[in-house]
């Protein structure tokens, strides 16, 4: 399905399950563009699953469109070789009690940028999303996230975080927006980030704008090292440093990792997290 | 008489460039319970932590030996491995690591250190929970992450969680009895006594002479001025609870 525009359409009541793998490579990029739309109380389980060989430059389109009382689960996981750089423009909508869970993982790229724009159009509606990126060694991962309230009652929780290795970069720019129309909104954003060494660098920035007056809006960022402390009750207990710094990153990581239920995204996310402990064990070694 | 377990002497250690420990010696033996009881600031908790290896306590001179080993040349978790425990005066939080996983881990790293095999994770639930429940732990506190929301209680007892599954040979523990309520007290003294068999070794740190009428120590020591400063049976501890510690700082002094 390279180069064309892909479309899921659920149709109401049904339910399904999809599976989407997009290769990109040096000469070929996959599906420019994504359409997918769920009717009126449709359920669909989608896996987005990039994967990412030599310098490649990937543009995507997702457009996500969420009918009155539609269920989805989206996890959306990119694995780079490094070198690559993906931009993914993503929009969804979400009607009158709609719920959508979105976990995106990533391994940072030359550059990985998401551009996120969430929109909870009717009342009570409800957005989760998670955002995990093990930015490995020299690499690059950027979030740049809105989530507007346009409608009564409506919930969101955003959670993002990100693992910095040696010369890497992150970037959250994060806002929540609360319209005039979404009384009552409960809207919740946060960024944590791990730097696992001195010469990683991140830079955030959460924002509310709020124009409703009954709304219960929490925002906040934090950035620091591995904790010095939990390291050392670890190793006291008989735990190696890499076996300690393993299970630390690992537990930052499972706050979102730990809600990825649909198999094959889980697989990949593994074996991302997996591959940034062990280069963050040969590093250790290495120095 | 047999060498001892726990062999310091004249240490000292000094954190951040400033002389704490000013030329300690002490011996353990197999079996005993030492307690280590002291004004705030005597260097008690920098004991502790120089024992078990932490980083910022530089030892300036003097030794430490566990069954006759160099133990100041290893590195904490070699110390683990060796057999020391250190039971945490403000035990960490660690979300995201359950704490069932923790003690597991634990376990298997220091098995892994004496070359045997990992233990098999169905029969180590089982042990883990009948001992949680003999330190009257709820299961849940299990799953849950690592001291994460525990009470102050939950905590020290889970310290003593890790004691017992770990069954090291020596047990340093750090006012494990401060902040806990007369009941979780008993549960602690009742889980120590447990472990207190001919090879095993305790030194307890502590405030409070309610934890030493639950656990008969061997010897108390006094320490003020970063050396001990008096030792003697568990009469002492009366004689403290009298006088205080005032005549002991002007005697280091």
């Amino acid at each position: 399905m390279n180069g064309v525009a892909t479309e899921i359409v659920v149709k109401a009541g049904e339910r399904r399950a999809e599976t989407l793998r997009l290769n990109h490579c040096a000469d070929a990029s996959a599906a420019d563009a994504l359409r997918i739309v769920l009717e009126p109380g449709g359920t669909l389980d989608l896996e987005e699953l990039h994967e990412g060989r030599g310098a490649f430059a990937a543009h995507l389109e997702v457009d996500v469109e969420l009918g009155r009382g539609a269920r989805m689960r989206h996890v959306a996981v990119v694995d780079d070789s490094g070198e690559g750089r993906i931009e993914i423009n993503r929009q969804v909508r979400l009607a009158a009690d709609a719920r959508l869970e979105y976990i995106r993982v990533g391994s940072g790229a030359s550059l990985d940028r998401e551009f996120l724009r969430a929109g909870l159009a009717g009342p009570r509606s409800r957005f989760r999303h998670g955002h995990l990126m093990m930015v490995d060694t020299e690499r690059r991962a950027e979030l740049d996230l809105e989530i507007a309230h346009h409608a009564r009652h409506a919930e969101s929780e955003s959670l993002c975080r990100c693992v910095l290795g040696s010369e890497s970069h992150g970037g959250f720019a994060g806002r929540i927006l609360i319209s005039p129309d979404g009384q009552g909104a409960d809207a919740r954003l946060r960024n944590d980030n791990l730097l696992l060494d001195e010469s990683a660098r991140m830079e955030t920035r959460p924002e509310l704008e709020v124009y409703a007056d009954e709304v219960q809006c929490a925002h906040g960022a934090a950035t620091g090292a591995l904790d010095e402390a939990a390291l050392f009750y670890l190793r006291t207990r008989g735990m190696s440093p890499d076996q300690a710094r393993a299970m630390l990153v690992r537990a930052f990581a499972s706050s979102i990792s730990n809600d990825i239920e649909l198999p094959r995204a889980q697989g990949m996310a593994r074996e991302i997290l997996d591959r940034a402990l062990r280069e963050l064990a040969s590093q250790r070694l290495a120095a | 008489m047999s060498a001892p377990l726990l062999d310091i002497r004249d240490l000292r250690v000094s954190v951040e460039k400033k002389e704490i420990l000013s030329g300690l010696s002490l011996e353990v033996r197999a079996g005993e319970v030492h307690a280590i009881m002291g004004p705030n600031g005597a260097g008690k908790s920098t004991l502790a932590q120089t024992l078990a290896g932490r980083d910022g306590y530089e030892v300036t001179g003097g030794s430490v030996l566990l069954e006759g080993e160099d133990l100041l040349a290893k590195n904490p978790e070699e110390r683990a491995c060796k057999g020391l425990f250190l039971g945490f005066q403000y035990p960490v939080e660690i979300p995201g690591v359950s704490n069932m996983y923790l003690l597991r881990s634990a376990v298997n790293a220091q098995r892994k250190a004496a070359g045997k095999e990992e233990i098999n994770a169905a029969a180590f639930l089982k042990q883990a929970r009948a001992e949680a429940a003999r330190l009257k732990l709820k299961p849940e506190l299990l799953k849950r992450g690592v001291n994460e929301g525990f009470s102050g209680g939950e905590k020290k007892r889970n310290e003593i969680l890790q004691l017992a599954v770990l069954k090291p040979r020596l047990a340093v523990l750090d006012e494990t009895d401060s902040g806990l309520d007369i009941d979780a007290l008993k549960i602690v003294a009742a889980g120590i006594r447990t472990l207190r068999d001919g090879r095993r070794a305790f030194v307890l740190i502590t405030h409070y002479e309610r934890i030493l009428n639950l656990i008969s120590p061997d010897r108390v020591h006094v320490l003020a001025g970063g050396r001990i400063a008096r030792s003697g049976g568990a009469e002492l501890v009366s004689e403290l609870e009298a006088s205080g510690y005032e005549p002991f700082l002007r005697e280091a002094a």
